[in-house]
């Protein structure tokens, strides 16, 4: 009769000991695969959040003559670890003519004494992407009508609905912004679009008219590097927001931007933006060691009851043993077949895993990660203004995020497991395995 | 011609305790060979050198001629002995007919209906089986395997007089119809009376006697 026929008839027939093993080495194989599912999921996580927080910093050259330079800002580019996306932005003030060059009504509030060279000025606001400008993204900020300014365009503004209703502009038409502080400084623009904002303005009351909603322009870097630094052809600007691949490399990537020759690095200021990804990996990494160590702690303990379970079992099979031995079978084919009937049940046990470990990591993987994220979003906004949980989920991508068993932590639990039993039943068969025949024999006499 | 032969052969245990004292014998094919002795005389340790179970402190076992600790104990086990013990030893999560199938690849069910038991009995499994149907297939099991030396430590010492009785007549075809060695450790004079030859182990030695309390052997 072969080991694998009598490991069968075994298991088949003591039935309690192989249930008893059965539900132990499913209740473990079960926790080891859901933890490596949830560890898969926040490596996944981990992967979304840095695709979806991209790091970036921001070089502030507002104290430098020039701003920064078209030459400038292709030496920045050419820094290996750069995403490619940068965002090119100048604030200033304008004033705002008709294409006669009359001056144009602005909203002036409730203030009764209007600065001199700011009857008809605002805010100029340019962005080489004006949807992406924080007035869009965070003080809601809304395109209406016309299309978004890129910097692609070049002399092209987006008015506020009610400066151009005041002034009966529309999409199309042309005006003029000149330099406040210099009247001879000015250019001729087009309407591309018409926003509003969604918000209304906190502490209208004490804001300044030219910084009033109604009364910014937004228009593209070319024309706002004309008025600020005088350039025709060449576009200067005051800052650059650039973004990184990796958001752990931002710290080298500035220290490769401040190496850059020709720049006064002194006058600049950068700051790194990657808060965000540093709380939100922080947070995805406590969830991880977690993880870790529930594997490590399953492990251990897995292998000591495991140990501790056949080791019992085999105690009471040297009577057993010795009558193999007795009947010339080998030392090694009762091992073998101690061995085979462990794996029978693992094998079952193990399939049966895969079930039950889907059903229960997907529940308990999908409220940890959401904990996790929800607790990252909480410390990681930006501008202040809370928004709702199940938004910010989307926007990082994690709510579509599956827990779920996946084919290569499973063949891991199948390895694991099989070398689990393998070395378990080695040990606990171990001092049987030592006694001489005869021992065995006077111990099941 | 001798198939067993013990040369010189010496015990001693782990507690330096010299049991076996340089034990001379031959044990033939076709007879049936009884060890008596008291208690604690070293009998079952005999029987265990004898079926390579352990090996010897020192001299040889001879197996055809052959030193059964040069050709492998677990292949002399394997392939020239088979064990009957007093507690008959089955395995108790098979059937009669698969404990027999354990030492034969042969049917199991014609040595078992030979040995008395019905087909049903012997689809049953062991331990609803009486003390002497156990023992009947402890017996099959030893018969059926290609063994030519039977080695019995008390094999009649669980069962009713009737039942030991049919035991020590199996056990006597076995040597005198089947050809096989059958060597009995036993306490038991009815059973010894049996034997064609009996040894006696005192104080580690061993002494051949064809007589038993005055009663002369029966001889075939």
């Amino acid at each position: 009769m072969s080991l694998w026929k009598r490991a069968c008839l075994y298991s088949m027939r003591k039935r309690g000991k192989t249930i008893t093993l059965f539900m132990f080495l499913l209740i473990m194989a079960t926790l080891m695969l859901i933890c490596l599912s949830i560890r898969s999921a926040a490596e996944i996580a981990n992967a979304n959040i840095k695709k979806a927080l991209l790091g970036y910093f921001t070089v502030n050259a507002k104290q430098l003559d020039s701003g920064i330079t078209e030459d400038m800002l292709g030496q920045i580019l050419a820094i290996d670890g750069l995403s490619g996306k940068y965002t090119l932005r100048s604030y200033s003030y304008a004033n705002y003519f008709d294409a006669e060059r009359n001056p144009l009504e602005i909203n002036t509030g409730s203030v009764t004494q209007i600065p001199e060279k700011y009857a008809n000025a605002g805010k100029l606001v340019a962005n080489s992407n004006t949807e992406s400008d924080s007035y869009f993204i965070d003080a809601g900020f809304e395109l209406t009508e016309g299309i978004a300014i890129t910097s692609e365009q070049k002399n092209v503004v987006l008015l506020h609905e009610k400066f151009a209703e005041r002034n009966g502009l529309s999409v199309g038409d042309r005006m003029f912004l000149g330099d406040v502080s210099d009247k001879s400084r000015a250019i001729s623009v087009q309407v591309a679009g018409l926003f509003t904002n969604t918000k209304e303005q906190e502490a209208m009351e004490i804001t300044p008219m030219y910084d009033l909603y109604d009364n910014i322009v937004f228009t593209d870097p070319a024309t706002a590097s004309y008025l600020l630094y005088g350039t025709e052809g060449e576009t200067s600007v005051q800052y650059g927001d650039f973004y990184v691949n990796d958001p752990d490399n931002l710290e080298q990537v500035m220290a490769q931007v401040q190496e850059i020759k020709g720049v006064e690095w002194d006058e600049c200021i950068l700051t790194r933006y990657a808060k965000d990804y540093q709380n939100a990996k922080t947070s995805l990494a406590g969830l991880q060691n977690i993880v870790f160590i529930a594997i490590a702690i399953v492990s251990i303990i897995s292998f000591l009851v495991l140990v501790l379970f056949l080791t019992l079992r085999l105690r009471g099979r040297i009577h057993e043993t010795g009558i193999y031995l007795a009947m010339g079978v080998s030392k090694c084919t009762v091992l073998m077949q101690y061995l085979a009937e462990v794996f029978l049940v693992a094998a079952v046990a193990l399939l049966m895993s895969y079930g039950t470990s889907a059903a229960i990591s997907n529940q308990i993987g999908s409220t940890l990660l959401s904990q996790v994220t929800t607790d990252t979003y909480e410390t990681t906004d930006l501008t202040g203004v809370t928004e709702t949980i199940k938004e910010t989920l989307i926007d990082l991508g994690l709510s579509e995020i599956k827990v779920s068993v996946s084919g290569k932590d499973y063949l891991a639990i199948w390895l694991f497991g099989m070398a689990l039993c393998l070395g378990s039943t080695a040990l606990a068969a171990y001092p049987i395995m030592k006694m001489k025949p005869k021992n065995t024999l006077s111990q099941m006499s | 011609m001798n198939i067993m032969e013990l040369q010189n052969v010496q015990y001693t245990y782990d507690n330096k305790k010299k049991v076996l004292k340089g034990i001379n014998a031959q044990m033939e094919q076709g007879k049936m060979y009884a060890i008596l002795g008291p208690s604690g005389c070293g009998k079952t340790t005999l029987l265990s050198l004898l079926g390579g179970l352990d090996s010897p402190s020192s001299g040889k076992i001879l197996y055809l001629g052959e030193d059964i600790a040069k050709t492998g104990l677990a292949d002399h086990r394997r392939s020239h002995v088979a064990f009957i013990f007093q507690s008959y030893n089955l395995i108790d999560y098979l059937t009669p007919m698969e404990n027999v199938a354990l030492t034969s690849k042969l049917p199991s069910l014609p040595i078992l209906e030979q040995l008395g038991l019905t087909k049903e009995e012997a689809r049953r499994n062991v331990l609803k089986l009486s003390g002497g149907q156990q023992q009947r297939v402890a017996i099959a099991r030893a018969l059926a395997s290609d063994a030519q030396i039977i080695l019995a430590d008390e094999p009649t010492g669980n069962l009713d007089e009737d039942t030991a009785a049919e035991i020590r007549a199996i056990l006597k075809d076995s040597a005198h119809k089947s050809g096989k060695c059958v060597v009995i450790v036993t306490h038991s004079n009815d059973l010894a009376k049996e034997a064609d030859v009996i040894f006696r182990l005192r104080k580690g030695e061993l002494q051949a006697s064809d007589r038993l309390d005055g009663i002369s052997l029966k001889r075939q």
